[in-house]
């Protein structure tokens, strides 16, 4: 049960305490770069899924074959190998969305949240707790990238569009909004990114500051209680 | 030791693991990507021209331009032309594509990969290229000034390479792929007898040639450009290429090849290296070689101006036709191509000889005097 729950702990842990954006800052790049609409972004969370997972799952396999001396490039290139497959096989068949992200795709082989994933934790645990490590991570860096692509395009341009850069096979918008403030168009350029990136961390801190005041208060209350209970007693 | 092989046996490994399933993907897809890629050109095209189904691509051997794209519709008729070329702009190499219709008129000039300064490029992009756009390949005119002078001049230059390779004809034919026998005129056999033969002009310049001859009672009509068949009979298509109708005839019993000898024949250009001529062919009027035609280019004002100087067998000049105009046309139709008609008849050029400003101090009429200097030695009535 208890090894169950850790490894609940290692897929879970990714998607909010220790989300890569927001919480560990990293993989800025396409964090600004590829979500000025939820679609790209989503695009971009999909591929880094595929490789954050299969390259943790074969750098943890043959981990205890791998020299301390060649590590790093061995990470890359497994990297890079999967990279080249997924840059591939968008291009194949959701040619949008490699027209979207260009030249970040192959840029994603030196995404830190990778790399980072692969020295930290891959090279040193099992083959399934690696897994859900990087699916947990990926999932994380989606919801997060997602996150910021729904916000720019929402009020970029008052409506969030769907089939036009992954394959679904029908076009569409899930939201239309004609208002002044959904049509901000600011917000789908490069500024948009770091604005709402911005707003979106201060949110994120905010929550996490209140949680860590909560708990010194909680910690403090029960300090007095025992204080209290001490002075009685004596 | 150990260790390393060790590294080098785990290298190893991965690098196979690497291309192996690289191999294999690119294999699953290669074939998808590529038809991708096809219907997103084909879709850029599709912007361009309406009802556009496939497109048919030349690798061309040419200084500028390097590709030439048919466009065809769903009935298989070709309803443009697109030239990709790549010329120096102020950052280094520029890809300009140039989209003409079946008129020869330009649809829109596009802007491909470049290293121009993209502020500069936009203003130029949105600004100065919309102007090219509904002009006439052959008399195209551009901006003085732009600003962006490295930029302009490489669109400039595509747009010339596309102008001087299809001469405005998009019903596009190379010259120099058919093979011509220069001597193929001399034979009589190839020759039908020509009724009627006419030069059709578009805004003043001659785009095409077209003579008419009688087969089995009815009148054919032949339209060509140099030894390039264009068509046969008078077409909608090639009435809207000539801006005119033309002659309304039909007649589906044409021999092609017969039809195509005789053109070779009659036109039978043969190419000539001298400085400016560059190929002769027979001067022939009302059906009837008459004296001997010659085709030269040379520097004008802006680029190469290509002009026909016909002389009769007695020396004389007969007619000048432009047929390719870099330079402005009101000034060479009201001052230069006037001061030359006034020699037309004559067989003696010495006023030209002694005096290079006879058609206006100014470049146009400066080509124009190369030529006719060098065709009147070659034709034996001159030599400076």
């Amino acid at each position: 049960m208890s090894e169950k729950m850790n490894l609940f702990k290692e897929f879970s842990k990714g998607i909010i305490k220790e989300n890569p954006t927001f919480v560990m800052m990293l993989g800025m790049c396409p964090a600004l770069a590829v979500t000025s609409s939820l679609e790209t972004a989503f695009g971009m969370g999909l591929l880094v899924i595929f490789v954050l997972t299969a390259s943790n799952i074969l750098i943890s396999s043959i981990r205890h074959f791998i020299p301390d001396n060649v590590q790093i490039p061995s990470y890359i290139v497994i990297i890079a190998t999967f990279v080249t497959i997924v840059r591939m096989l968008t291009q194949a068949y959701a040619p949008a969305l490699f027209d979207s992200l260009g030249i970040f795709i192959p840029l994603i082989v030196v995404n830190c949240i990778i790399l980072g994933r692969a020295t930290a934790f891959a090279s040193k645990n099992k083959v399934i707790p690696s897994a859900l490590d990087g699916l947990g991570m990926a999932i994380g860096f989606t919801l997060a990238i997602s996150l910021i692509g729904f916000t720019r395009e929402l009020f970029g341009t008052g409506g969030i569009a769907y089939g036009v850069y992954l394959p679904l096979g029908v076009e569409g918008k899930l939201l239309d909004i004609t208002s002044p403030l959904m049509n901000i168009g600011i917000l789908t350029g490069p500024a948009g990114g770091f604005l709402i990136l911005a707003i979106w961390l201060a949110l994120f801190n905010n929550v996490k500051l209140k949680k860590e005041e909560k708990l010194k208060a909680e910690k403090k209350r029960l300090a007095l209680e025992k204080r209290k209970q001490k002075e009685v007693t004596a | 030791m150990a260790s390393k092989l060790k590294t080098t046996l785990v290298l190893t490994f991965i690098g196979l693991f690497s291309s192996v399933s690289i191999w294999g993907v690119n294999e699953l897809t290669k074939d998808v990507i590529k038809s991708n890629q096809a219907a997103a050109e084909l879709g850029i095209y599709q912007e361009l021209y309406e009802n556009v189904a496939y497109i048919e691509e030349e690798a061309l051997n040419e200084d500028v331009i390097e590709r030439l794209i048919k466009i065809y519709d769903e009935d298989d008729t070709q309803i443009g032309t697109v030239l990709s070329g790549v010329s120096n702009g102020y950052g280094g190499e520029m890809t300009v594509l140039v989209a003409v219709d079946m008129t020869g008129t330009i649809i829109q000039v596009v802007v491909g990969e470049n290293q121009e300064t993209p502020n500069i490029l936009g203003g130029l992009v949105s600004n100065y290229l919309p102007n090219l756009e509904n002009q006439s390949l052959s008399d195209v005119t551009y901006d003085a000034s732009t600003g962006a002078t490295g930029s302009y001049n490489a669109i400039i230059n595509v747009v010339n390479a596309s102008r001087n390779l299809i001469s405005g004809d998009p019903f596009l034919e190379l010259i120099s792929d058919l093979n011509i026998d220069a001597d193929a005129y001399e034979n009589e056999s190839l020759i039908v007898p020509v009724s009627e033969m006419f030069v059709l002009k578009k805004d003043g310049s001659a785009v095409a040639n077209a003579f008419t001859f009688l087969e089995n009672d009815e009148l054919i009509t032949v339209f060509y450009e140099n030894t390039v068949l264009i068509g046969v009979d008078g077409s909608d298509v090639l009435n809207e290429h000539m801006g005119e109708d033309i002659l309304e005839v039909t007649s589906e019993d044409v021999l092609a090849a017969k039809i195509l000898d005789t053109i070779k024949a009659i036109s039978a250009t043969s190419s000539l290296d001298a400085e400016f001529i560059f190929a002769q062919r027979p001067y022939i009027k009302e059906g009837l070689i008459v004296g001997t035609s010659y085709l030269g280019a040379s520097l004008g004002f802006r680029d190469d101006n290509t002009f026909v100087v016909s002389f009769l067998e007695d020396g004389s000049l007969d007619l000048i036709e432009n047929l390719v105009l870099s330079d402005t046309r009101s000034y060479f139709e009201d001052y230069v191509e006037t001061s030359f008609e006034s020699l037309y008849g004559t067989s003696d050029f010495s006023v030209v000889y002694a005096n290079d400003a006879f058609a206006g101090a100014s470049s146009t009429g400066a080509s124009l005097t190369d030529i006719l200097k060098e065709a009147s030695g070659l034709i034996g009535g001159n030599d400076e």
